[in-house]
């Protein structure tokens, strides 16, 4: 019997090297995940130029704008490419394949979840390289640290959600229709495209169930010059980390009953 | 772990093996062993639960209930020693369309402790002159001979094979089959799923027929074509020349005419007839003597009303 395997880095490096292959070879993906966010602020940007947002200590739009948009990178590069990718693998018939060898599946996942990181980065690096051009958006880097933490835990949060939710979809067609239809309307009220200081209390408490809105307030302060600050938010940092342990929950009791390997079985 | 004398020379050994998907029993209670170094086949009808069973040994299913033990071990417990000596083919192509022939082989070759040379896997299933080519441009046969490539690439002990030439022409069928045949020859064990009884007869050293989740025989290909079918005897009788009582409750005429006879003892109606027959004119016109054939032992095995449902 052959006692030895390849050690583990070593497969996670490969299965890394292999997703980032994929995704560069997939115009569709690299479009949403990399250059929707951008087109998004320079369009969100252009129709806002001259305003400036009182209930946000008086910063221009795209100040407030910018930091939105990467949290929408983040949370597309998380939740839309991990789920619609993993679904479209099982429905392929991919994850059966690596379970058939000596890759772990966990290997498979964190390099899923690492290559999402690597788009978020890419893509919420050029929304600011973006906004910082185009609209002179300032980019406040004392707060940087505490924007890399809310930005990897919402990471992590966004791409175990979709991680979980792939285990509940059909079909890899429907995965992107359910991508894009819990995340766009939850974007819309979570002060990502527009503030949502002046809506009604109802709304802003309900959105506050959700984790989007805290990724991206946690951004938003980190980048607001004025009322914003360096330290973590420690409240919004908090329902990500209990997000992403709900999803990664769900996550491991679908591991556990197979529904990563194969689609739902038609009896 | 206890072992039986079995599980020490058998690749594979099931028993009582079942399946339940809500109300529906897969598989109802199996048991058949594959020794090492033979090539066995699981046959039946879609649905007779053949996928299932193959799912349950590769590890991706868990059993209802039974005892399943491949290479010694649990295959739903196994962990990656298990996986360094099984290789699969699967039933649906899980290929990703955007990597090269040579890409997809590196790629998984990489993930074993001791692969095989990629390049002589791709001169093994003749896609040398291919290795460039993006997956989504293969033939279905060239699909098919990768995933073979990529069941072989961790140098496995034991190779699943569900449905490998599904999809094949003639001639693609053919280079499998040889391929099939050479790694038994290399003293691997070898699970073969199909529903082509060429394909059986040529490769298995012994097959077992499932329907509806049951076992309904097992044996030698030519064990199974000698499960007391009848063997046809035609001919044209002479003009006017009425067999012998004997023969002719046997017998029954043909739409084209001809006499047939369906006999499990064609050697003595042989006889009978031959001696009937030279006092009446001597040759019979249009004489022949049909074997029943795997299909026709398979057919009776799975269809409804056939013999698996008298017993």
């Amino acid at each position: 019997m052959r006692a030895e395997h390849v050690p583990w880095p070593r497969l996670l490096a490969l299965q890394i090297g292999h997703h980032l292959r994929l995704l560069r070879r997939s115009p569709l993906a690299a479009f949403s995940t990399l250059a929707l966010p951008v087109m998004c602020l320079l369009a969100v940007g252009l129709l806002n130029d001259q305003r400036a947002l009182a209930s946000r200590g008086g910063i221009a739009f795209a100040q407030f704008a910018t930091p939105g948009m990467a949290a929408f990178a983040i949370m597309d590069a998380g939740f839309t490419y991990v789920l619609t990718t993993l679904a479209l693998a099982r429905e392929r018939g991919i994850m059966l394949r690596v379970r058939s060898t000596p890759m772990p599946t966990w290997v498979d996942l964190v390099a899923r979840m690492v290559t999402a990181g690597a788009v978020a980065l890419a893509s919420a690096a050029a929304v600011v390289g973006a906004g910082a051009l185009a609209y002179d958006v300032v980019v406040p880097w004392d707060a940087l640290p505490s924007a890399l933490l809310a930005g990897g835990l919402g990471l992590v949060c966004f791409a175990a959600l979709g991680a979980a939710a792939s285990a509940f979809v059909r079909t890899a067609d429907s995965a992107f229709a359910v991508a894009w239809g819990i995340l766009l309307p939850v974007l819309f009220v979570s002060d990502v495209f527009l503030p949502l200081d002046g809506g009604p209390a109802w709304l802003r408490a309900v959105a506050s169930a959700f984790p989007a809105r805290h990724l991206a307030l946690a951004l938003e302060d980190a980048f607001n010059p004025v009322t914003g600050d360096a330290r973590p938010e420690w409240s919004h940092l908090a329902m990500l980390a209990a997000w992403a342990a709900g999803a990664t929950l769900v996550g491991a009791l679908a591991a556990v009953s197979g529904r990563w390997l194969r689609r739902p079985r038609a009896a | 772990m206890a072992t039986t004398p079995d599980d020490d020379e058998c690749a594979i050994v099931v028993e009582g093996l079942r399946r339940r998907y809500g109300d529906v029993e897969a598989v109802a209670g199996i048991d058949f062993s594959v020794r090492t170094g033979e090539i066995f086949a699981l046959l039946g009808p879609n649905g007779a639960g053949k996928t299932t069973t193959v799912e349950i040994l590769e590890g991706f299913r868990r059993p209802t209930a039974g005892r399943v033990r491949v290479l010694g071990v649990d295959p739903a417990r196994a962990g990656r020693d298990f996986r360094e000596r099984v290789g699969v083919v699967l039933q649906t192509g899980a290929l990703d369309d955007a990597l090269s022939v040579e890409e997809t082989l590196r790629h998984y070759a990489a993930c074993y402790a001791a692969p095989l040379p990629w390049r002589e896997l791709l001169d093994m299933v003749a896609l040398v002159s291919r290795r460039r080519a993006r997956v989504r441009d293969l033939s279905g046969g060239q699909r098919r001979r990768l995933e073979l490539a990529l069941a072989l690439v961790g140098d496995p002990e034991l190779v699943f094979l569900d449905e490998p030439t599904t999809g094949l022409d003639p001639h693609a069928r053919r280079a499998a089959w040889e391929m099939i045949a050479a790694l038994r020859e290399d003293g691997r064990t070898i699970l073969l799923t199909s529903h082509y009884m060429d394909e059986v007869e040529r490769l298995a050293d012994r097959a077992t027929v499932l329907r509806s989740g049951r076992l309904v025989a097992e044996g030698s290909p030519a064990q199974l074509r000698a499960r007391g079918l009848r063997t046809e005897i035609r001919f044209r009788l002479p003009d006017g020349a009425p067999l012998p009582a004997g023969l002719a409750a046997l017998a029954d005429t043909q739409p084209d005419g001809t006499t047939s006879i369906l006999t499990r003892t064609p050697t003595e109606v042989m006889a009978r007839l031959g001696a009937w027959a030279m006092g009446h004119g001597g040759e019979l016109a249009r004489l022949s003597v049909t074997p029943p054939s795997l299909e026709d032992v398979y057919l009776e095995l799975t269809e409804p009303g056939g013999r698996a449902d008298a017993r």
